[in-house]
């Protein structure tokens, strides 16, 4: 007579528990990415050092008065300008030199209430700060800066 | 009826319980290093985000006059007294261990040091504006840590004499 083994467990059981489990781990799994992401984020986003050489050149902006009315000028029309080639100033060679030494490798100039997606041509790590920017409703200029150490920072400045 | 395991069984679950608790060593191993190294990585920022803060803020609060070596300096020690015009007076110590600016103490810890700083005036003059000059004052104080040799954790301020 044939035993009948009733130990064990049928396929149905077997794979409703492996999916659950597969389930419980895929998420614990995004929530650590998040996390990590998040922790990377902290180290190369508006870091103290990056923020005082925006100032620099928010000193310097306003220190070039022509330079600055044609900034707000263009940014209103435009909605942002990349001033990395330091073309709109009158002392290039000294803008050049200022982003030189504080390591800036792009630097834009956007109204504080830009929509997302309005800026599009630049590296993914560099948009992805963008779209991080919380944005107000105020008439404020805003710097945008990627830095050669890949770390990137914004600061708002006013009329 | 037959109870208990035989020896093949017995043999084969000793041997993966070794392979699992082996695997599971290593995670924890691994995640240990994690969180030592970063909270090592986390205290360098902060302290570099202190001495950004502390250097930065004088420098532009109290407007830089200018700046010369230290007298007395003691061996092995970088210094720079720094002059304000307001008429104070600031120094600068960097060593090996530790950066002193003001009130600032920067105690660097076993795994860090500090480099030989470079402190010097750039005069650009800008062919553009006839007869203008202007200078640039730059303060790197490089720190570096044996956890993350390609970071550098030390500072790069820029001051204009605008």
């Amino acid at each position: 007579m044939l035993k009948y083994n009733n130990k064990g467990f049928v396929l149905a059981e077997t794979l409703i528990v492996t999916v659950f489990v597969a389930g419980v781990l895929i998420y614990l799994f995004i929530q650590f990415s998040n996390l990590s992401s998040l922790y990377n984020e902290s180290y190369s986003y508006n870091t103290v050092e990056s923020l005082y050489a925006l100032e620099d050149v928010v000193d310097f902006i306003k220190s070039d008065a022509l330079a600055l009315s044609s900034i707000k000028e263009n940014v209103k029309d435009e909605q942002y300008i990349d001033i990395s080639n330091c073309n709109i100033f009158i002392s290039q060679e000294y803008c050049e030199k200022l982003f030189e030494l504080e390591n800036i490798d792009t630097i834009l100039v956007t109204m504080d209430n830009i929509p997302n997606g309005a800026i599009t041509s630049y590296d993914s790590g560099f948009l992805d700060f963008i779209s991080s920017i919380s944005r107000t409703d105020n008439n404020q200029y805003r710097l945008i800066a990627s830095f050669n150490n890949s770390t990137y920072a914004t600061l708002r400045f006013g009329e | 009826m037959k109870r208990g395991f035989t020896l093949v069984e017995l043999i084969t679950t000793f041997a993966l319980t070794a392979v699992i608790i082996v695997l599971l060593l290593n995670v924890v191993i691994i995640i240990r290093n994690l969180y030592t190294s970063s909270n090592v990585k986390t205290q360098l920022y902060i302290e570099q985000s202190l001495l950004s803060d502390a250097l930065n803020s004088k420098m532009r609060d109290n407007n830089l006059s200018s700046y010369e070596e230290c007298e007395d300096k003691v061996e092995g020690e970088f210094c720079y007294t720094f002059y304000f015009k307001d008429a104070t007076i600031y120094t600068l110590t960097v060593s090996e261990s530790k950066i002193t600016f003001d009130n600032f103490v920067y105690n660097l810890d076993n795994y860090s040091r500090a480099g030989i700083p470079e402190i010097r005036t750039e005069t650009v003059i800008d062919s553009d504006v006839e007869l203008e000059s202007k200078k640039i004052l730059i303060i790197k104080i490089p720190v570096e840590c044996d956890l993350y040799p390609s970071i550098d954790y030390g500072i790069n301020l820029i001051y204009q004499y605008l």
